[in-house]
């Protein structure tokens, strides 16, 4: 059974306001991308849900979801690969089904099944991709080949999945994109790779003023790198909105009461509750004194509070829709 | 379905299960048409039939699945993780193909001799058995052993069954070459190597250690072949160059290879001692051979990648800052490319295609001469033929079969693209069956000719107004520049009136009644395909 989901507080799906721009976000900010209710449907499912989010210029953007909750999907409408069905996606303040060469020239994408061409060579992938670009910077290219230790005439199906990556990677990276757009880039990278280059490049983007927008499972990669935060869940848009908000908004609390409790205890704005006999783990949302209240009307104390990673709180959200 | 026989035999079944349904149907529904249509249409359909029901066993039974990284189609690679010996794994799938190639060869036999009244003898039936059942574990075993080798696999399955239909059209031919008797033994022998053949491969390739000398041969040729190390000019070069690689010069092979089979047929005219219409129908094989291997050019210039089952645009290309328009351009000028090089090489294999007359030696022994005399015999035709107006306009008809090919595979929807081609094929098939009634009726044939002007007419506006359409609409998308729009009007009237000068040459020779002739050339004159291509595509890239 689908339950839908419900706003809790600080996490609300962000609504528009009057000029169809999403509340919360100041007009100063240059938006690189813009969505706009957006909806799709595949068959009988429903792969986006009236999505709407805005990701400001310079920022790193980071799209988390569980398997098929639509990460994909919408980075396919950001390409112009499909068509938005309703609702409206906008990058750079174009249309990227009726503008292809106006949007796909400022943006470097890096797909989750680093579709490139199995028979080329390494050397004319590079050539191939640089004819499209006219900023392709060739010693940024080079040293990025260096970097990822590239053997410019392997073919690519010879490359390992990891090799793969780093060749696509290079590809979307060497003409210097206004917006990097990365799907699953972790996907298949060894820990001491995905750390010393993947995050390094996407800080290092970040830091010249363009925009990163990427989709990961690796939860603790999106939270040391991110500033922005999205989730999805069945196509349905969660939370969207800076890393440090969402954090703010959520609370792990460790509760003991007097005595032993048969049941979990029930906290209004809980998201999960663990634990047994006295001693109880409670992930909520919702404003802190009233907890406090909640807290002490059960007959229990609080005797440890963490703010919660945010694989905590996906972990904790997710059972609950 | 508790036994890997039981779930193998499942697995066939769930994924095939339209397709059989439908082989099952043909047989039943021969008979109801016997009931209905004249004996020639009947046996016609019958034909088709049976050359589409064993197709379409042989493609089912080949068991194969895509791999992981959708670039080789083989023996389902993820059973080799299930606890089943090798041995059951090959036998299973062997054995099922077998027995449905032997169903499928006795109900037809029984079912003909029953509606022919035939009396075929026992050692004729049991060779006529043997033999698809050889060959498909012959398919197979070729399909299964170099599932890694898309190249190799084809030519030489290609190779094998031209070869193997040759021999056994030969054989049942002449009873003194090879006896039926020998011919079954040989059979027996070859489906019992097959199989050995299959079971070495795949037990060989579940460990991993299958061709690996042909995979090193390949990779030395290979790495030995010079490899794009200048830039490109401008975005329009780099995307020729990634349309033309890996299939330009297979597409132009494929072209010439395909005009020379349709002179090699020709002189069948005087082997059979066919009379004046069934000679002109048989001398039509050449320009349908021509643009049949180039709408086959074009399905395969439509994919983004040709070996790949994947029929959505590339990432690579769908991803690139290049309009829609462009993609097809680069395309176009690749058909461009391999109609030129295609008719090259057809000019290069006319003369050994014309020595294969020597092939037809014993039905006709003046059939030596077919070519010498050929000139003086058709003056006419090699008159017409000879012109340059019509040679630039075959020339471009050729290019724009490649087009038309490659339009509706440009679109990506596979299902459409499949009912749209067999409508085309129904459509065609009608067409024959109308003349071949015309044929064995001639009575009919004034009658028909005072309606064919009609028909002739219904097709042109239908054309031309598809057309008006087409480009009015490619002109609101743009998708196409106002310049490359421009360029495709002009090769469409190019052609156009190519194809009506040709058509008045042709009239003025007054061999054909002019009905037939503008009939014709209505069928061949191009239609919005240029302008559609850009939609298609970007259908495609825009899902």
């Amino acid at each position: 059974m689908k339950i839908k989901p419900t706003p809790r507080l600080g996490m609300e799906t962000p609504e528009a306001d009057a000029s169809g721009r999403p509340k919360g976000w100041t007009t100063n900010d240059a938006a690189v991308i813009e969505i706009a209710n957006l909806s799709r449907r595949f068959g009988s499912k429903l792969a986006l849900n009236d999505v709407s989010l805005r990701v400001p210029r310079g920022k790193v953007f980071g799209l988390v979801g569980e398997n098929g909750a639509g990460k994909t999907t919408l980075i396919k409408h950001l390409l112009g690969t499909l068509k938005a069905e309703s609702g409206s996606v906008r990058l750079f303040g174009l249309d990227p089904v009726t503008d292809p060469p106006g949007v796909l020239s400022r943006l470097g994408y890096l797909s989750e099944n680093r579709d490139l061409p199995a028979w080329m060579r390494v050397d004319e992938l590079l050539r191939y991709t640089q004819a499209f670009y006219p900023k392709w910077d060739v010693r940024y290219a080079e040293e990025l080949r260096q970097q990822f230790a590239l053997d410019p005439q392997a073919r690519i199906k010879q490359l390992s999945r990891g090799e793969l990556a780093r060749a696509g990677l290079l590809v979307a990276l060497a003409y210097r994109p206004e917006l990097l757009l990365l799907d699953e880039p972790s996907s298949g990278l060894d820990p001491v790779v995905r750390r010393d280059i993947l995050e390094t490049i996407i800080r290092t983007v970040a830091d010249e003023g363009r925009t990163v927008f990427f989709s990961s499972h690796l939860l603790e990669e999106v939270e040391r790198v991110s500033d922005e935060v999205a989730m999805l869940h069945e196509g349905k848009l969660l939370w969207c909105g800076p890393l440090d908000t969402i954090k703010a908004a959520h609370h792990r609390l460790t509760l003991r009461f007097d005595t032993p409790q048969a049941r979990p205890p029930v906290i209004p704005g809980a998201l999960s509750i663990n634990g047994a006999g006295q001693e109880w783990t409670v992930i909520c949302n919702g404003a802190r004194q009233e907890l406090n209240a909640i807290v002490a009307k059960l007959g229990a104390r609080i005797v440890e509070e963490h703010t919660p990673s945010l694989n905590d709180i996906f972990v904790a959200v997710i059972p609950k829709l | 379905m508790n036994t890997p026989a039981a779930a193998i035999a499942w697995e066939i079944w769930r994924k095939n299960r339209l397709v059989l349904a439908l082989v099952t149907a043909l047989l039943p529904i021969s008979f109801l048409l016997r009931a209905i249509l004249w004996p020639e249409a009947v046996q016609l359909f019958e034909a088709f039939a049976v050359v589409a029901t064993a197709v379409i066993l042989f493609w089912v039974f080949s068991f194969t699945e895509i791999d992981e990284r959708g670039r080789h189609s083989g023996f389902p690679a993820r059973m080799f993780v299930l606890p089943v010996r090798t041995v059951k794994l090959v036998s299973y799938p062997v054995l099922y193909g077998t027995l449905s190639i032997l169903l499928f060869y006795f109900a037809w036999v029984g079912a003909l001799s029953v509606q022919w009244n035939l009396n075929l003898p026992r050692q004729t039936i049991l060779c006529e058995a043997v033999l698809p059942a050889a060959i498909m574990v012959s398919i197979q075993a070729g399909v299964w052993a170099l599932h890694r080798f898309n190249w190799t696999r084809m030519v030489a399955l290609t190779a094998g069954a031209t070869l193997a239909g040759c021999f056994i059209a030969f054989s049942l031919e002449g009873e003194a070459w090879v006896s039926r008797k020998q011919l079954t033994m040989g059979a027996f022998a070859v489906l019992a190597v097959a199989y050995g053949v299959a079971l070495v491969a795949v037990e060989r390739d579940r460990r991993g250690n299958w061709l690996k000398w042909l995979e090193r041969f390949y990779q030395g040729i290979f790495d030995a072949l010079p490899w794009r190390r200048k830039m490109f000019a401008f975005p329009q070069q780099a995307q020729f160059w990634i349309e033309w690689n890996r299939r330009g010069w297979f597409m132009a092979c494929v072209l010439g290879i395909g005009m020379a089979i349709g002179l090699v047929l020709l002189p069948l005219s005087s082997a059979l001692y066919l009379d004046s219409t069934l000679t002109l129908i048989n001398f039509s094989m050449l320009p349908i051979m021509t643009l049949w291997f180039a709408g086959v050019s074009g399905m395969h210039l439509g994919r983004s990648d040709a070996w790949s089952p994947e029929v959505t645009l590339h990432p690579i290309t769908a991803t690139r800052p290049i309009t829609t328009g462009a993609v097809v351009f680069a395309k176009i000028k690749v058909a461009a490319l391999v109609t030129g090089l295609g008719w090259i090489g057809f000019a290069l294999l006319a003369y050994p295609a014309m020595q294969t007359v020597r092939w037809y030696q014993h039905f006709n022994d003046d059939l030596l001469q077919f070519w010498s005399t050929f000139p003086g015999q058709h003056p006419t035709l090699v008159r017409w033929a000879g012109n340059p107006v019509v040679i630039l306009t075959a020339l471009g008809l050729t290019g724009h079969g490649i087009v038309e090919g490659m339009c509706p595979v440009l679109r990506g929807q596979p299902r459409k693209q499949f009912w749209e081609f067999a409508l085309a094929m129904t459509l065609f098939g009608i067409a024959i069956l109308v003349a071949g009634w015309l044929y064995h009726h001639q009575e009919y044939m004034p009658g028909f000719l005072l309606l064919l002007p009609w028909i002739t007419a219904a097709k042109l506006t239908w054309k031309w107004g598809t057309a008006a359409r087409a480009f009015s609409e490619a002109g609101r998308s743009d998708l196409y520049s106002r310049k490359q729009l421009s360029s495709l009007l002009a090769i469409w009237v190019a052609l156009t009136s190519g194809v009506i000068l040709s058509a008045a040459l042709a009239c003025v020779a007054h061999s054909i009644p002019v009905s037939i002739i503008l009939f014709l050339a209505v069928c061949v004159l191009p239609g919005g395909e240029l302008a559609v291509c850009a939609s298609n595509l970007a259908q495609n890239r825009h899902r």
